[in-house]
């Protein structure tokens, strides 16, 4: 098979640049600025040299796949580019399944932040992501508010606390953990400098355990403003709400 | 403590076609290239840079001499920097090969951010004709890229 003009790659016009010969350090820094998914759909089917740029492994130490509005399935093949990934980040995904998620975790040994939102796992995932990923130095696991939950859970709190001793950084929004949980993750994570435990209204910052807390550079504690959350705290409570709790935590947000 | 800056120190820039260009150090400093050198004193008062060429220093110029201006506020700063960016391609090309020679981060990011929003949603025929790409896949692989996603080929922008 000949490929067509294998020896010129672009046509050859007066002062015209040949943008194959950016240096690679540039033409990867354009790359992530496209972002992933026209990585995928577009920029990788240009011509074989920026196919052969956005399939090395270098390119993909994060992946932004933030998606703008299409939804439809995107059944990439992660796998190749994935053990160079430093950063994940996961936003809104339903139907991650625990299954799915502890195969791929198994192939992100670099892994040094793992960001999830709204998006929910059980406990062993999260033990699993501790074990698999050595490296990880930042966990954000954020859920909307659990405002008026009753329900008290340190399941997730001590999976963190067992298995990621590394942690600099921990966000837990929303958790249902209790004082137990936040205890151990104490314990198990002492190099925490940044610990956000807003709308964790099980957890009370008292005696000991506040004091230990507050030693924490960047703490944020259960009835802080969510504001700079990033992302909707959690609207639809305001249905079921009742109470006063809830404008004076949301003020900030609406 | 004695004042001793009352005259501005000067660099001169020699280009790629021997013009020279005098400018404040301050200004000229901004390069990490052009500190290293002064540092190292590896450069006399007269800085060759071989890579860049008259027309492009210019530019550069006008956007260290900007950046330099610290009343600038951070909106006005942005401003200049969609507005400086507003270039044929073929000029940004130019700018970011000396923005990286000269390692100027800052013109560099937002060089690249330019050509980036360029190719934003872009099918594959619209950024080989814009950036002057021969597509040298042969026609089975082409078939068989585009069979990767079809989908991908509805909603992409028409120009």
């Amino acid at each position: 098979m000949k490929r067509k003009l294998s020896q010129s790659r672009r046509l050859r016009h007066k002062h015209t640049p040949n943008w194959l010969e950016l240096p690679l350090d540039v033409t990867a820094s354009i790359r992530h600025r496209v972002g992933a998914i026209d990585i995928l759909e577009n920029v990788q089917k240009v011509c074989t040299t920026w196919r052969r740029i956005c399939k090395d492994p270098a390119m993909w130490g994060v992946i932004d796949m933030r998606n703008l509005g299409d939804l439809f399935d995107m059944p990439y093949d992660l796998e190749k580019i994935a053990s160079q990934l430093r950063r994940l980040r996961v936003v809104i995904c339903h139907e991650l399944l625990t299954e799915s998620l502890n195969i791929v975790v198994k192939k992100l040994p670099l892994l040094e932040e793992f960001h999830l939102y709204y998006t929910y796992i059980d406990f062993e995932a999260i033990e699993n992501i501790g074990c698999c990923c050595p490296l990880l130095k930042s966990f954000i696991y954020n859920q909307e508010g659990h405002t008026f939950s009753q329900v008290e859970n340190d399941e997730e709190a001590l999976a963190i606390a067992k298995n990621m001793p590394g942690l600099r950084q921990l966000h837990l929004f929303g958790n249902k953990m209790t004082n137990i949980g936040l205890q151990a993750i104490l314990d198990g994570c002492p190099h925490l400098d940044s610990l956000d435990l807003r709308q964790c209204f099980h957890v009370k910052l008292e005696g000991d355990l506040g004091k230990r807390c507050s030693k924490i550079k960047d703490l944020k504690r259960p009835f802080d403003s969510t504001k700079g959350y990033g992302f909707v705290t959690s609207p639809q409570n305001m249905m079921y709400s009742a109470n006063g709790i809830f404008e004076e935590i949301f003020e900030d947000f609406w | 403590m004695a004042t001793t800056t009352t005259e501005t120190k000067m660099l001169t820039l020699c280009t790629s076609d021997k013009q020279q260009f005098q400018i404040e150090e301050t200004i000229a400093l901004q390069a990490v290239t052009i500190r290293n050198m002064v540092e190292d004193e590896c450069a006399s008062n007269v800085i060759p840079l071989p890579n860049v060429n008259s027309k492009i220093m210019i530019q550069i110029i006008e956007y260290l001499k900007k950046h330099v201006d610290s009343s600038v506020s951070k909106e006005d700063m942005e401003k200049f920097d969609s507005a400086f960016v507003e270039k044929k391609l073929s000029e940004i090309f130019d700018i970011i090969l000396a923005a990286n020679y000269l390692n100027i981060k800052n013109l560099l990011d937002i060089c690249c951010q330019r050509v980036a929003d360029v190719m934003k949603n872009k099918s594959p025929e619209w950024v080989r004709r814009t950036f002057n790409i021969v597509n040298d896949f042969t026609a089975e692989e082409e078939a068989k890229i585009r069979k990767e996603h079809e989908w991908a080929f509805e909603g992409v922008d028409e120009d």
